[in-house]
Order: C-alpha cells, then sequence, then structure tokens
C-alpha cells in the first residue's frame, strides 16, 4: 500500500529531462500528483515518486515548483505578503506565462491556474477585441455575418456611458 | 475628385484607436497630387487582421512627395479624411480598399512567434486554444465590457463566453438597475452606466436583483412575478407561491441565494410587511 504523500519525496522531470525533488506536501498542491501517487504502490518501499511531464520544459517547470514550494509553506502564505509574491511571480513574459497556463492544466494546479487566469484577465482588461487579438498573436476567425451578429449583440455594451452623463 | 470614406464604420471612428499601421509607397512620388498607386495600408476595419490593403490613390495635401520604400506609422484610424499622420502629411483616401496580403510580421511579433530554444521545436502558442477550464477562470476576471471584448476575439473565445453568459451576472456585484423607462447595467468597477433593451420589462415593475436575476412583477397582475436574467432575457421558472395579494407598490423583493438552489429563500418586504418562502412552499410566511 502507498504511503501517505506526505511522507514522500516526489521527483518531477521535465521533458529537457531537468529533475526537480518536492517534498510530499508541496506535490499535493497538484492534483494530478495526488491521483498518481494515490494510484501508485510500486515505489512506495523507499519513498520516493517519480513522475515525467512530457510537455514541459525544465525553465517552466523550475517556475512551477518555485510556486508551490512558496504556497505549500504554511508560515508564508498567509495574507498580504502572499499576494506581493504572487504578483512579482506573475510578472512574466507571455510566452511564459502561457507555458505556465499550460503546465498548471497539465499537473492540475488549482492557485496556479487561477493565478494565471488573473494575469490574462489584467491583460485584457480596458482593451478592444483587435487590441486583444494583436496582443495575443489570435487570427480573427469570424465569418462577416458572425462579425455583424455580436456587433448587433454587442451593440448596447459598446455604448456604454458612464453614470453622471446618464444622470 | 476624392471619395472620402466619411461614414464607415462611424460606430469605431469615434473611439481613438491606436495601432501602428504601416504604410509604404511602392513607387516614387513624382510632386503630382494624384499620382501614388500601390500605397500598402493595414485594414481600414479597425485595423485588426492585420492584412495589407491596397489604396489605389493616396494624396497627399501638402506636397510633399512621398519617398519611395519609406514606411509612415499611423497613430490613428484612416477612416477619417485629413486626418494627419505622424510625419505631419495629411492624406486623402478615395475609393475602396481591398485586401491583398499578409503583412510580415513586425519586430514585436517575431518575438512572439520564435520557437522557445528549450521548448525542442514548439510550435508558437496559441492562445486562442487554451483550455477550457483556464478560460472560464480567465472570464470570472472579466467586466461587463471586458467580457464582451473577450468574447469578440475569436470563435473558441466567443463558445466559451457564450456558455457562461447564463452566470455571469451572479459573479458580478450588483449592477443592475431600472430608472422609469430607462433600464441598465452600472458597473462599479468601470463607472459606466450600460443602456440595454430589456423586452422582460414590459408591462412588469422590478422588485429587485438578486444572485444575477431581476425580479419583475407584473403591473395587471400583482400577484404574478417572474425571474429574469438580464443578460440573456432568459425568464426562469421557479418553484414559488403567487406574490401576497395584499402587495403594494412600495413591495421590495430580494433571493437569498440562486433560485435554482435548493436552500434559496425568496425575501419580499413592504412598508407593512415583511415576508419569506422557500422553493416548493405553498404559501408565504408574513411577519
Amino acid at each position: 500500500m502507498a504511503s501517505p504523500s506526505h511522507t514522500r519525496t516526489v521527483t518531477l522531470k521535465s521533458c529537457d529531462d531537468v529533475e526537480f525533488v518536492l517534498d510530499g506536501s508541496v506535490a499535493t498542491l497538484s492534483q494530478t500528483l495526488v491521483s498518481a501517487m494515490a494510484e501508485d504502490s510500486s515505489s512506495s518501499d523507499d519513498g520516493t515518486f517519480t513522475w515525467c511531464v512530457s510537455n514541459i520544459t525544465g525553465e517552466v517547470l523550475a517556475k512551477v515548483v518555485e510556486f508551490c514550494n512558496k504556497h505549500a509553506d504554511i508560515s508564508s502564505s498567509r495574507g498580504e505578503d502572499l499576494k506581493e509574491w504572487d504578483k512579482a511571480f506573475i510578472s512574466v513574459e507571455l510566452d511564459l506565462l502561457y507555458d505556465l497556463i499550460l503546465a498548471a492544466d497539465n499537473l492540475n494546479i488549482e492557485s496556479l491556474l487561477d493565478l494565471t487566469a488573473q494575469r490574462v484577465a489584467d491583460e485584457i482588461k480596458g482593451k478592444m477585441p483587435h487590441e486583444i487579438r494583436m496582443l495575443f498573436n489570435i487570427e480573427k476567425d469570424f465569418t462577416d455575418e458572425e462579425e455583424r451578429e455580436i456587433r448587433r449583440e454587442h451593440a448596447w455594451a459598446y455604448g456604454g456611458e458612464s453614470l453622471k452623463s446618464f444622470l | 475628385m476624392f471619395k472620402k470614406l466619411r461614414g464607415r464604420r462611424r460606430d469605431e471612428q469615434e473611439r481613438s484607436v491606436h495601432c501602428s499601421v504601416v504604410t509604404k509607397s511602392s513607387q516614387p512620388h513624382q510632386d503630382k497630387k494624384d499620382d501614388i498607386s500601390n500605397v500598402v495600408t493595414e485594414s481600414n476595419q479597425l485595423l485588426q487582421d492585420r492584412k495589407e490593403y491596397e489604396i489605389n490613390s493616396v494624396v497627399t495635401k501638402s506636397n510633399q512627395p512621398l519617398q519611395n520604400g519609406i514606411e509612415y506609422e499611423i497613430g490613428s484610424v484612416v477612416t477619417k479624411s485629413n486626418q494627419p499622420l505622424q510625419d505631419g502629411k495629411e492624406y486623402e483616401i478615395s475609393e475602396e480598399i481591398t485586401p491583398v496580403s499578409h503583412l510580415p510580421p513586425t519586430d514585436t511579433e517575431v518575438s512572439n512567434v520564435v520557437e522557445n530554444p528549450d521548448a525542442g521545436g514548439r510550435e508558437l502558442r496559441d492562445w486562442c486554444d487554451l483550455p477550457d477550464l483556464v478560460l472560464f477562470l480567465i472570464l470570472k476576471w472579466l467586466s461587463l465590457s471586458d467580457f464582451f471584448a473577450f468574447s469578440h476575439v475569436c470563435k473558441e473565445w466567443r463558445f466559451i463566453s457564450k456558455t457562461v453568459k447564463r452566470e455571469y451576472m451572479a459573479t458580478q456585484p450588483p449592477l443592475v438597475c431600472g430608472i422609469t423607462s430607462t433600464y441598465g447595467f452600472y458597473s462599479w468597477k468601470e463607472e459606466r452606466f450600460y443602456k440595454k433593451n430589456q423586452p422582460a420589462l414590459k408591462g412588469r415593475r422590478i422588485l429587485g436583483f438578486s444572485h444575477g436575476f431581476l425580479i419583475l412583477l407584473h403591473k395587471s397582475d400583482k400577484r404574478s412575478f417572474a425571474l429574469v436574467n438580464p443578460l440573456t432575457g432568459v425568464e426562469v421558472m421557479a418553484n414559488f407561491p403567487w406574490f401576497p395579494k395584499w402587495i403594494n407598490r412600495y413591495a421590495h423583493a430580494s433571493l437569498a441565494s440562486p433560485p435554482t438552489s435548493p436552500d434559496c429563500m425568496f425575501l419580499l418586504s413592504d412598508i407593512n410587511f415583511f415576508c419569506v418562502c422557500r422553493p416548493g412552499d405553498l404559501k408565504w410566511a408574513v411577519y
């Protein structure tokens, strides 16, 4: 029978063969690791568990591990300090942000998913659709008809006024 | 001589859109007013599709020659005539603008597209195709206007936003209001008021707004009410008793939790009474 996850150490291996050793309690932030460890009973004797993440590079995985270590550390995971830390942590280039999103999704780390989503939302805020497309390098794939339909649907939203001018 | 593009996409001209447009003259200007052809600029359509467009006759009013191969950055949409470019020259654009081909990526775009050497030749990052869960999480952080901008980005994002449209209002701070004939949303975050035509309001009066639902009372039948999602206009059927018959025009109503939730409680009050009921109740408990 597998030993409880918090007593084991977990070795995470990136797709370019960089290895990270995590404390069991840190690994529990990842639901993917939690279920993988629960299913695994083979390596329970020596208390280690190795997990290969096929599509995450060492560079990205290092960031993920940094995040997990910080968030699993109960003494530091409180209030404003952690918020500040998160803010600094997620101030990364969009490319790395994208990779972090996929890594957080792959490893199913809820708090990292939330943080990355918030950062993307911050990028979107206050921008027009074409500006968002330009920022994220997204191709516009609407047909003319869809485009008209959206404009019809959204006309009222784009016509927003400040309350002052309304009153 | 020049057909100005006035009147096109007027709704968008109002917004100051700042994007860089590259115009290139492929032919030296011969100091004639109307002799430049093949000046290439970006889309007139809000400059959002990154395509090159050919403009057949661009005329510089200032008589300054366009130099072959020089690129101009234009700070505003080129659908208005007499709009000064950043180089101080004025152009009038006539006739239709037709797409030609895609612009090569600019320097900043290239840096996005460049493959990460560590990624082992991974393809460029497709933001459109983010995991659904992540897109849902992103929407959670967006205000109303950002929500609409999000749903106007690409098909995938539109699909996601459509699926959460029903729940979206409930995640927002109370921002709905009805002021006599005008009805709309006020967004605290943005300090903006949105007017929206609300067919469900016809012949009904707003008693309250909770958990993303408008509580509406029929003006003619004072005992029947409706719960309506103001964003979709969809009416929700909820298993509540009819209003007590003494209901008067001072009545105000609210929901303690979403109407679909089993522990929902409907609160109704006017100047004399306060009453509550739960889904499935046959009558109101009056206090």
